[in-house]
């Protein structure tokens, strides 16, 4: 008896000692604390890849809802085919501030944002690792840090300027900065980080950020803010590098055999496969309902290139199209898929396929079960060329301007402009090359369109529904450059925002 | 015997002179003699309500009593220990076994629904099993706010169990057999729940199984069959109606019309999807249950089988459960108990409340035109490139679950000296859950998946706790004293791997390695909790007429961080016994009555794991990244969410007033109170400026909120042969927000593909109500329509109203137009019994809620706003605005909905929720107990019939008025709810 009551109470005391608070700090199985990270190079290193993740969102820099839903749909060269209330938002420029596309490319380019700048702030704080592998890692985050600040500022104008990481003590209610401070934000990363970057990435590198990459998208920006002396300077720059020229072959520039090919200047990366690091851009591309061996089984077609954007296409004598970009990115009714030749488009294109009978074809390669691998190009040398031809223009320095064009003509087997146009028919011609360079690139419809006021001239020029827009009634479409609205979800949240002129939350 | 056929001994048979002329024996029979005709004998035992019979025959006299609820002196299960009723000075209520047996249900959530003033419990879903959500009190909190359950002393993880691949969940409490359960007692206050600390802020169910009596041996045997169907159907346009008005809506749009559609009148009826879709769905159920004891040893043993088909096709679930207790008397100072129960569930369930592609969604949507193995294939610009065959799809996708749950808890307890007595007890709860999703490869019209896939998941869980208490309970003169202080420590653990493979050579062969190797991918990783805890109280209660009680509770929790490591939670409660009182006159009307008032604070450190400290995400797919002339995945990390280190957990505040009082012989009993429970430190995740760029925001406790209410429990039994007992019940619920901290109101998720928010959270009104536009009316006309308001609207269009009155349509103009928390829930139960039948009728109601319906975002417009096409709509549809018909309730049919009809959340997608329901309707009859004298084995035989949701009042127009959520931010959103079915039953009870 004793002897059970003895044995009972050690055992129950021993139980007792069971408290102590080792017992009750716990670490969380797969991820890491603070204190846990940013530690040595490469935690610094997956921190960047981190932050070139944030890039393959749809509504980042995958050649979806930027170079799609916004940039040639409402330019009206391409027809959405789904009948989606938030893409008719945008393309038939109603523009609500609860579009749900321009929120998550609001969102998405902040969350860009906010990776770059934890990793340029821990980098940079880091003891650890040597100077040049550590410059590098932040050049490469400063770019996409000024790339996702150029994406904010040419859709929205002026936004909240963060170059700090934040935490849940910051005070969140950040006011919109002016468009001039964003411009001189994007400038100051760009100018930095192109003197830290190779100019050539080798072997397990390639597809990362090279200073021909940065002196690309200064051109860009300088043009934007319509500083063409510097547009001058910094593509003479990048020139000068000799990496990077256009292929003889347009089609050559997309297809997946020959990703970062010497055209590319960046282009955004994936993978095939069920990893989830592949894109939608064959599903997005190829034809709804055409047969699953040569789509993959999965085609959406969401969106089509229109019949008047065909017919803008130059000529010969007898009405075929003699612009070899028509033949390397477009099928129309009866022509055979450029690279699966067993695919012909019937002659009378079901309207579930396509609704004007053409289909894009830059990124449907082949068929594709999953995810496409097609690397997204965002930009690329032509688009390069195409931006200095405009500063030399500007700049009066016309018949060198017209030189510039006619390499993009003569690779598009096209015959060369006489060197004794005027300015306004050279930028003319600028931009209708732009229009038939580029269709479903995040360049060269409405954001170009639109920096230099062309945008509803050309609307009205060349979209079949303009009466049906009543621009008139919308006096957002007033402004110059047009600017979307700020998200709602935006101030919901943050009620320090202003909103952009004639436009409520 | 009782109301249910049990027998009741001990039963004290009386003469009308009060001379006592013997007891009921073991089989409630009883003799008397020396009686005549017209006699009257008085009948009594404590707990039941005296019953006085008249003498008609000399042979047999067939005597039924009913329970006294308001019994004063029945014992209450508390946290940590037990305690009579008239000493309580908190607010339990409790719900026995005899009250549980007349709902059939697969979880005792259900059968407790409207029972119990101020807890309201909704289902979630009316697919077999399914869950319910259970609030106490109201809601405290925008996290986690279901309450607590502890069975038999040992806190259970009740949440929810997921299919794998489907939307019905499972009720975590179905585990536990109804049948099993002794009683539920639910601490509602502070002063009850406050024993359990940091958990205990939503509320405490303390569920106590059946255990073996000493003397008493019994084996019941109780089954039941019956079937289920939907008792409300709402139309839908059938072939001829849906062409006509789809050829319409183009016509509207000037679009081209389906020229398949030309002629509306060739198609006549068409197909009814509802009906391919639902069906009559059988169910059996059956329970053992055996007990047995003596002085030294007591057990029950049971076992149960049940087997529920869903209304909807293809879902079902089948549960085994079985329990042994076990009690056993060492010596007079020694006590050893244990129990263990398994319960195995399986279930198959199906994707709903998804407007692309849930089956019950699809069966609204689905073409009346085609047939029932027909699918799609016409152009995109009619049909709908994004939905499936619901009947087809129901078919090909298989979504199981195969659930094991494990538990049970042994104890000691040694009184070392009178009165002191020590406990220790170790519990163990085991969980490994199996589920299984496969769909084949497949093209059905537009509908195509490329690779068949095959999805398998593996949980496992492990908890223990361990529980050392000392209590010491005395009574002398006058004064009795009950103290307890304890420690406890408890663990969880949890594991989970899942492999996701594709592609099958042969599909009949479901196995992951008869996919294609390169397809497979494995995902999986698991989390821990730990608790530790310090507790103690006090009691005490002089000439049982003064009543006071105080408790304390320290707890640390693992999901606290460094800075906030430990919680003290106190609480305080007294009571008076009016009764006891010399100038109390107990002869009169009033019988029993007390007064008592608490105060006291829990905890809720349901607040998230790690919240304290920012945490960074490795190899995800949001981090990795493709680089390299070979293209290679390079893994990546990123910081998930910012930590905020000074987290702690909610508290809530509890105010609690109440009356208890019996009346009229004891036949009669009544409890009133009055609750005010305010949380602060309510963790927001605020919604932090899109600009922070944060993947996750992090938490912070910065809300308070207020929830406050009257519950009253009213009931009255009596009778000789014709018995009566009958009970009300009613609570009220005022909830409002106090504060947010410095952060800004809060919009709920966002439903399915709309861009619509389930609910909006603001200072001032309710968590989780509804705000939008106020729809006016139809603008009749182009002219009437003001196109500064409202640009994009014509004829045809909703009117909004300008709230503000600046003619400028924007958000100032949303308000308040309701809410899904009811002002009032209530219940009543009638119980008849006359001679060998009994009569059950249960009713259950609620008021001043609504229900944001958004399912008509799919089922109105006909035009499908996720992509192209249109498909079918809800009849109502028929008196759309038309410029000849005119109309002031559904839009004009168009293709784009440019003024945001549809879009907008309105006063057109908030109804009155309201509804009573006669949940429960059962007649029994118990074969008279000569038919047993000759027998051996059998003793009783009940046989009955019940029906479940016989009737249900409501204006709401969808399937079923009862909508539950357990995500308070998206309360009371209909968006294709599986239907709560209508059951009808039959069953047979045997004792032997």
């Amino acid at each position: 008896m004793k002897y059970i009551h003895n044995t009972f109470l050690f055992l129950a005391t021993l139980l007792c000692l069971a408290c102590s608070d080792d017992f009750l700090s716990l670490s969380p199985k797969d991820t890491l604390i603070e204190d846990e990270f940013f530690l040595n190079i490469s935690d610094a290193e997956a921190a960047l890849t981190g932050v070139y993740a944030t890039l393959q969102k749809e509504e980042a820099f995958s050649n979806v809802r930027d170079a799609a839903d916004i940039e040639w749909a409402v330019s009206g060269d391409m027809y959405e085919m789904d009948g989606s209330a938030n893409r008719i938002e945008l393309h038939s420029l109603a523009l609500p501030s609860t579009n749900t596309i321009l929120r998550d490319v609001y969102s998405a380019a902040y969350q860009g944002i906010s990776r770059a700048n934890v990793v340029i702030a821990k980098v940079v704080g880091m003891e650890e690792g040597e100077e040049e592998t550590k410059n590098q890692i932040i050049a490469q985050a400063k770019f996409i840090r000024a790339l996702f600040y150029y994406r904010l500022v040419t859709y929205f104008g002026g936004v909240p300027l963060i170059t700090e990481p934040l935490n849940a003590n910051s005070d969140l209610q950040i006011p919109r900065a002016t468009a001039e401070a964003v411009w001189q934000q994007i400038e100051n990363d760009l100018n930095e980080a192109k003197d830290l970057l190779p100019a050539i990435w080798t072997g397990n590198d390639v597809g990362r950020i090279t200073s021909g990459a940065c002196k690309a998208l200064l051109n860009k920006a300088y043009l934007w803010q319509e500083k063409f002396d510097d547009v001058i300077a910094i593509s003479e720059s990048l020139f000068e590098e000799e990496v990077y020229t256009l292929l003889p072959d347009y089609r050559s520039i997309f297809m997946e055999e020959n990703e970062n090919n010497a055209e590319i200047l960046f282009s955004t990366q994936f993978r095939e496969g069920v990893d989830a690091e592949g894109n939608n851009l064959v599903k997005r591309t190829a034809p709804r309902g055409a047969p699953a061996e040569f789509t993959g089984g999965a085609a959406w077609s969401n969106f089509v290139p229109q019949q008047h954007w065909v017919d803008a296409h130059e000529t010969d004598g007898s009405g075929r199209i003699i612009d070899k970009r028509y033949w390397a990115a477009i099928i129309g009714p009866g022509e055979r898929h450029q690279d699966m030749s067993a695919f012909v488009m019937p002659d009378n294109v079901p309207a579930g396929w396509s609704h004007s009978g053409y289909i894009m074809t830059k990124y449907w390669q082949k068929p594709t079960l999953n995810n496409s691998g097609v690397n997204a190009p965002v930009i690329r040398f032509a688009e390069i060329l195409l931006n200095y031809a405009e500063a030399l223009n500007e700049r009066d320095r016309t018949e060198e301007s017209i030189v510039q064009v006619n390499k993009i003509r003569d690779r598009a087997g096209l015959a060369d402009l006489p060197l004794t146009l005027s300015k306004t028919e050279t930028l003319d011609a600028i931009f209708k090359e732009r229009r038939m360079e580029f269709i479903w690139e995040p360049t060269g419809g409405f954001s170009d369109l639109n920096r230099r006021g062309r945008f509803l001239d050309f609307i009205e020029a060349e979209r079949p529904n303009f009466p049906s827009l009543n621009v008139h009634q919308k006096p957002w479409l007033q402004t110059q450059p047009i600017l979307f609205p700020i998200p709602r979800d935006a101030w919901d949240r943050n009620k320090a925002l202003e909103q952009n002129p004639h436009y409520t939350f | 015997m009782d109301t249910s056929g049990q027998p009741i001994s001990g039963v004290t048979v009386a003469a009308k002179d009060g001379r006592s002329l013997g007891l009921t024996n073991k089989e409630g029979i009883f003799e008397v003699v020396g009686v005549n005709i017209g006699d009257t004998l008085s009948f009594s035992y404590i707990g039941y309500v005296p019953n006085d019979m008249l003498i008609s025959n000399l042979e047999t006299l067939h005597v039924v009593m009913t329970t006294q609820q308001g019994n004063i002196d029945e014992v209450v299960v508390v946290g940590y220990g037990t305690q009579r009723r008239s000493e309580m000075t908190g607010s339990i209520s409790s719900v026995k076994s005899s009250d549980l047996e007349k709902v059939a249900a697969s979880s005792f959530t259900s059968a407790i629904q409207g029972k119990v003033p101020g807890v309201t419990i909704n289902q979630t879903t009316g697919a077999p099993g399914g869950a319910s959500s259970v609030r106490i009190r109201g809601v405290g909190t925008t996290g986690g706010n279901q309450p607590l359950y502890v069975i038999d002393g040992f806190p259970v993880g009740g949440s929810n169990i997921a299919i794998n691949g489907s939307t019905d969940n499972i009720d975590g409490m179905s585990i536990v057999n109804p049948n099993d359960i002794e009683s539920i007692e639910i601490l509602k206050d502070a002063a009850a729940a406050s024993i359990y600390g940091a958990r205990a802020a939503n509320g405490v169910i303390l569920i106590t199984t059946k255990r073996g009596k000493e003397g008493v041996t019994s084996a019941d045997l109780h089954a039941y069959t019956g079937f289920q169907n939907l008792w409300r159907q709402p139309k839908f346009l059938n072939a001829e109606q849906f062409t006509t008005l789809a050829n319409e809506l183009y016509q509207n749009s000037n679009m081209a019309t389906n020229p398949e559609w030309e002629k509306p009148g060739s198609f006549g009826q068409g197909t009814n999807w509802i009906d391919e879709v639902f069906r009559t769905a059988p169910m059996y159920n059956v329970d053992l249950s055996l007990t047995g004891g003596n002085q030294k040893i007591r057990n029950a043993l049971s076992l149960g089988y049940r087997d529920q088909q869903g209304t909807l096709m293809e879902t079902w679930n089948k549960r085994y459960t079985g329990r042994a207790n076990v009690d056993l008397t060492a010596t007079d100072r020694l006590n050893f108990g244990g129990s263990l129960a398994f319960s195995y569930i399986q279930g198959k369930g199906q994707r709903n409340e998804d407007f692309r592609l849930g089956i019950f969604n699809l069966a609204q949507q689905f073409y009346p035109t085609l047939g029932r193995e027909d699918v799609v294939s016409g152009s995109s610009a009619f049909y709908s490139t994004q939905g499936d065959n619901p009947y087809l799809r129901a078919k090909s996708m298989e979504n199981y679950l195969n659930n094991l749950r494990l538990y049970g808890n042994a104890f000691g307890e040694f009184e070392i000296v009178d009165g002191l007595k020590f406990k220790s007890s170790i519990g163990l709860d085991f969980i490994s859950n199996r589920g299984t999703a496969w769909q084949p490869k497949v093209q059905r019209g537009f509908y195509s998946n490329p690779q068949a896939v095959l999805s398998e998941r593996q949980e496992q869980g492990l908890n223990w706790l361990i529980e050392n208490t000392l209590s010491y309970n005395k009574t002398f003169d006058s004064h009795n004293i009950s103290l307890i202080v304890g420690q406890t420590a408890q663990k969880n653990t949890n594991d989970w791997i899942s492999i996701t493979a594709r592609e099958f050579q042969n599909e009949t062969i479901r196995v992951i390695n008869t996919s294609s190797e390169s397809e497979r991918r494995g995902t999986g990783t698991g989390s821990m909790y730990t608790l530790a805890s310090y507790l103690g109280r006090a009691n005490y209660s002089f000439d049982n007429k003064y009543l006071f009680s105080a408790s304390i509770r320290r707890d640390g929790s693992s999901n606290f961080g460094p800075s906030y490591k430990w919680g003290n939670f106190p609480s305080i409660s007294a009571g008076w016994n009016i009764s006891e009182e010399s100038f109390f006159n107990a002869d009169g009307a009033i019988n029993s009555l007390k007064v008592r008032a608490s105060w006291g604070q829990l905890g809720n450190d349901a607040i998230g794991a790690f919240g304290y400290s920012s945490t960074f995400g490795l190899g995800r797919v949001a981090d990795n990244y493709i680089l390299g002339t070979d293209q290679r995945l390079i893994t990546g990390a990123g910081m998930i969410r910012p930590g905020n280190s000074d987290l702690k957990w909610e508290t809530s505040e509890q105010w609690n007033f109440g009356v208890d009082a019996t009346f009229l012989n004891r036949g009669g009993y009544l409890t009133a109170e009055y609750y005010v429970k305010d949380t602060r430190d309510m963790l927001v995740s605020l919604p932090v400026s899109l600009e922070a760029g944060f993947e996750s925001a992090p938490s912070v406790n910065g809300g308070r909120i207020r929830n406050s209410g009257f519950e009253l429990l009213l009931g009255y039994g009596g009778g000789n042969e014709f018995q009566y007992d009958v009970s009300v019940n009613l609570s009220t619920l005022k909830n409002e927000v106090l504060s947010l901290g410095a952060g800004n109101p809060i919009s709920g998720p966002v439903v399915g593909f709309t861009s619509m928010n389930s609910s909006y959270t603001e200072v001032g009104l309710p968590i989780g109500y509804f705000r939008g536009y106020v729809v006016e009316g139809i603008y009749q006309s182009d002219e009437e329509v003001d196109k500064t308001f409202q640009p994009n609207a014509s004829a045809g269009d909703f009117k909004f109203r300008d709230v503000n009155g600046d003619n400028v349509l924007s958000d100032e103009d949303r308000v308040m137009l309701g809410s899904p928390w009811p002002k009032l829930t209530y219940g009543m139960n009638i119980d008849l019994s006359y001679k060998n039948f009994d009569l059950n009728l249960m009713f259950q109601g609620v008021s001043g809620n609504d229900i944001f319906h958004v399912n008509k975002f799919s089922t109105y417009p006909i035009k499908y706003f996720g992509g192209s096409g249109v498909i079918n709509a809800s009849a109502d549809v028929l008196d759309r605005w038309t410029p000849e018909n005119g109309g002031n309730t559904v839009p004009i049919l168009k293709y784009t909905d440019l003024n945001g009809n549809y879009a907008n959340l309105s006063s057109f997608y908030i109804e009155d929720g309201s509804y009573l329901r006669l949940r429960n309707f059962t007649l029994g009859y118990t074969l008279p107990q000569g038919l047993f004298e000759n027998t051996n084995m059998l003793k009783r035989l009940r046989v009955y019939t019940s029906i479940q949701n016989l009737f249900t009042f409501t204006k709401y127009s969808g399937f079923d008025p009862e909508i539950g959520d357990t995500n308070p931010l998206a309360s009371g959103v209909d968006n294709g709810v599986y239907p709560m079915p209508r059951t009808y039953m039959f069953g047979v009870k045997v004792g032997f």
